[in-house]
């Protein structure tokens, strides 16, 4: 890779590892298999960054990527019973009551979460990430806004049944 | 819940941090896969080497070529002296009634025999072995089946044969409808 093409993608690698970090978390919740995901997703991205003619698209480009590993580590792991199912909100000042009580719920969400098909759960943790908006999302997925925005809806609805 | 209260699970839920040390380890391999190519290219290059050390080093000194299309002309006859055939009785390899006396990774031609026929030279062997056939008298035998061989049969003459003629049917009357 030529040198200009090398710092362009540290560039793109600075603004993404996060985004392909929680992408990866997302489906697998296990920090350490997300982060071995996520430099996966990026090393390929970086095989493949010079035949990458819309270089705008990076970021919805490794998402796929991401995603795609994640699954087919998720699928492949299915059987794994070490999972992160809780990330701690709040401060110090939480009883133990209180973490407990956020742990179930978190615990519940992603059940329901991983109740959800595979066209509902992306959209539902992209949208839960960084603030994406349906625009954001509709261009990670390449797809219609107005598609995400279905979907989301029915996702949402899904999980509020699913949590109530 | 309502929608607002599922939005803010949800983005606690999914704002988790990557470890300090993940986005050094991604560079890390990133400029391990930019060596990458170099090794790869490094591998490849020893790769054909050992290929064609390997071409010089057992390189056949009469290579088979095949020069002509023509089966007369592929299919060389073996000498007399070349082909042998050898009877292991115990055992035989059978193919759907068919013994194969196949040669191994031997370049001898296979052969391949009825087992009634291997089965009746093995005993013709085995008498000649046992002394019930006497050699000396198989000559002669050859030589009467031989005369026999080239004896021709003078075709039998055909009987001569009259030919049969039918006459005609006639009458000295015309043919006139009978009295009812």
């Amino acid at each position: 890779m030529s040198g200009d093409l090398a710092q362009e993608f540290e560039v793109r690698l600075a603004e993404s590892s996060r985004l392909a970090f929680r992408v990866a978390y997302g489906v697998l919740r296990h920090r350490e298999d997300a982060e071995d995901i996520a430099q996966e997703a990026v090393t390929k991205a970086y095989r493949n960054f010079a035949r990458l003619r819309q270089r705008d698209r990076f970021r919805a480009w490794l998402v796929r990527i991401t995603w795609r590993l994640a699954i087919d580590l998720h699928r492949s792991c299915k059987r794994r019973t070490a999972r992160e199912s809780f990330q701690a909100p709040g401060g110090k000042s939480d009883t133990a009551a209180d973490v407990l009580a956020a742990r179930e719920r978190s615990a519940r969400l992603w059940t329901a979460i991983d109740a959800l098909p595979e066209k509902l759960r992306i959209v539902t943790v992209l949208a839960g990430i960084e603030e994406h908006d349906i625009r954001e999302v509709s261009r990670l997925l390449d797809l219609p806004e107005g598609t995400v925005k279905s979907r989301l809806f029915l996702a949402r609805q899904r999980l509020k049944e699913l949590l109530q | 819940m309502n929608d607002e209260q599922l939005t803010k699970e949800l983005e606690e839920a999914l704002a988790v941090e990557p470890t300090p040390q993940f986005l050094a380890r991604v560079r890390r391999e990133i400029e391990a896969e930019g060596r990458r190519p170099a090794v790869r290219l490094m591998a490849a290059g020893v790769a054909v080497a050992a290929v064609i050390l390997g071409i010089v080093l057992f390189h056949p000194e009469n290579p088979t070529t095949v020069e002509s299309s023509t089966a007369s002309q592929i299919v060389r006859p073996l000498p007399a002296a070349e082909i042998s055939i050898t009877f292991v009785p115990s055992t035989p390899t059978v193919t759907k009634g068919r013994s194969t006396q196949a040669s191994g990774h031997s370049a001898q031609p296979e052969f391949l025999m009825d087992l009634r026929e291997t089965a009746a030279l093995q005993s013709f062997l085995q008498d000649v072995q046992e002394r019930k056939i006497d050699p000396a008298r198989l000559e002669g035998l050859f030589q009467s089946a031989e005369k026999v061989r080239n004896t021709t049969i003078a075709p039998m003459p055909i009987a001569a044969i009259e030919p049969i003629v039918i006459t005609p049917l006639s009458s000295a009357e015309p043919e006139t409808g009978g009295d009812l």
